[in-house]
């Protein structure tokens, strides 16, 4: 099994916010979520894997190559969907794509008119009057027309409505199932990842807080519920993130058995989902 | 390449259509009245009105293309951001270069369908007025185009205009400090002068084909600089 994508300490520095030391790497064949609150730094990572941003440090590898001095190769490869995919909106879907198929050599007309009709897309429609959810549609079917074998997203369902984003992780599983291609996709709606991903990448302010399988993560994670009168220093070493009320304590661990052998049968264990890790992470001790 | 430039025409041709129809009506309106309400063509305002269409042709026909940040979306296909950049200062130059060619045309249709006539057209539609008008619309464009790559089009725009300005101010300035210099170090600012006077006769002097000649090697170093430039900056932006 070799990877698509390697990163090895990333660095971006912006000042007020930095991208630091990042590194994970997406086996080929496989989906990777990409999840973080907002500013977490994941539009950041996206843009300097494709190349928009310069990076300060570290090194990008897609298929085997490295990413600045293989661009046009690779990025032939990639299909490409961005949060705010800004096409001219004067124009339609049509003339849109025919601005950008000729950039690919592998494009497939046919695959677009199969998409286009199945996401009930209007061609001669300028993209002014198109909704959000149109928009993103319409980049989705012009970024899996030509043959990618890595697609990278950057929120492509937020804007789409539930049955539509039901539609379009389907799809992307689909395309898994039928061709050995790879996807990294970002996104902080957690139960799209849940449904679809086989590994994660959690940035939480720049930094990387794991990258590893789905099933793992879910796992090593629980929510452990209890009375306040639990909680002391020694206790509280193991929680990554706490909610603390009136009425007791709600944290999450990734150190399930060392609480189950300090607290005993005082606590209530719960697994952990996405949300959650992402809340407790992105919290330290926090008292309702 | 010309994937590119055909989808700056394509993204741009409505823009295209508003210059086809507005540079020939301003052109004549700006004839009409200059011959008949102020008895004759004033040379300068018709230049400066001239320059300033068809740099703004080149200049909105950018932003048109970058408005919506477009920018990113083409930085992602799989294209060398030289090239990108290469393309763009082709379509912005051809922009440029149709508006003034529109002016040209417009000024020829005034004096020969409308006997709109003036002396100052002998300047203005002679050869080497055209070819030495060109040189200059190329290079201001040249000296813009690279603030436009390093901080977008809008951004990019303004912060040439306000260097510009500023060289203009500080010109005055300059002569000063050579005066002074001159004065402390016996720097003769008359003999740096008459160098430039006696290079421009020597130029005004030339028989045409090497006046030519001098003005494309010109256009080319000029371009060519700015293009180095251009790309340079816009391989650091981050966008």
């Amino acid at each position: 099994m070799h990877n698509v994508l390697e990163i090895k300490n990333l660095r971006k520095d912006y000042g007020d916010f930095c991208l630091d030391d990042i590194s994970f790497s997406l086996p080929e064949g496989f989906i990777m979520g990409l999840i973080g609150p907002n500013g977490a730094g994941k539009t950041t990572t996206i843009k300097l894997i494709m190349n928009l941003i310069m990076k300060n440090g570290g090194s990008i590898k897609i298929f085997g190559k490295e990413h600045i001095a293989h661009e046009v190769e690779i990025k032939s490869r990639i299909g490409f969907v961005y949060d705010n995919p800004n096409y001219y909106e004067h124009l339609n879907l049509r003339q849109v794509k025919n601005i950008i198929a000729p950039f690919y050599k592998d494009w497939d007309e046919a695959i677009f008119r199969e998409l286009v009709d199945k996401f009930q897309l209007p061609l001669k429609k300028i993209l002014k009057k198109f909704s959000r959810g149109m928009v993103m549609k319409s980049a989705i079917a012009i970024a899996l027309s030509h043959h990618a074998d890595l697609i990278i997203m950057d929120e492509p369902t937020s804007g789409l409505d539930p049955i539509f984003r039901r539609e379009l992780l389907d799809l992307l599983y689909e395309l898994l199932q039928n061709e050995k291609k790879s996807i990294l996709f970002s996104t902080h709606i957690t139960s799209d990842i849940e449904r679809i991903a086989d590994y994660i990448t959690f940035i939480l302010g720049g930094k990387i807080i794991f990258s590893t399988r789905k099933d793992e993560v879910l796992e090593n994670y629980a929510i452990i519920k209890g009375g306040k009168e639990l909680l002391n220093e020694e206790t509280k070493r193991f929680f990554r993130g706490m909610r603390i009320s009136e009425y007791g304590f709600e944290a999450l661990t990734d150190n399930v058995d060392n609480i189950k052998k300090a607290l005993g049968s005082d606590i209530v264990i719960d697994k952990a989902t996405l949300e959650d890790i992402m809340y407790f992470s992105n919290m330290k001790d926090h008292h309702a | 390449m010309l994937n590119l430039i055909k989808k700056d025409f394509f993204a741009g041709y409505l823009f295209l259509f508003g210059i086809i129809i507005l540079a020939p009506f301003i052109t004549w309106m700006e004839i009409w009245a200059m011959i008949d309400d102020f008895g004759g063509l004033i040379l300068g305002i018709f230049t400066l009105i001239t320059m300033i269409l068809c740099i703004a042709s080149a200049f909105i026909f950018m932003a048109v293309d970058s408005s919506p940040n477009t920018d990113m979306i083409y930085a992602s296909l799989p294209v060398k951001r030289s090239t990108i950049v290469a393309a763009r200062y082709i379509t912005s130059y051809m922009m440029m270069l149709i508006c003034f060619l529109i002016i040209i045309l417009t000024c020829f249709s005034s004096v020969y369908l409308f006997n709109k006539s003036d002396q100052a057209f002998n300047i203005l539609l002679s050869l080497r007025g055209i070819a030495s008008m060109s040189l200059f619309l190329i290079f201001i464009l040249s000296f813009i185009l690279p603030f436009v790559f390093t901080f977008g089009a809008g951004k990019g725009f303004t912060v040439a205009l306000i260097v510009q300005i500023i060289l203009v101010i500080s010109l005055p300035l300059i002569k000063f400090i050579f005066n002074l210099v001159s004065g402390i170090i016996e720097f003769d600012i008359a003999l740096f002068s008459r160098f430039l006077k006696s290079t421009l006769r020597w130029i005004i002097a030339l028989p045409a084909y090497q006046a030519y000649i001098l003005i494309i090697f010109i256009i080319i170093i000029v371009i060519t600089i700015s293009l180095k430039l251009s790309i340079r900056f816009y391989y650091r932006r981050d966008l």
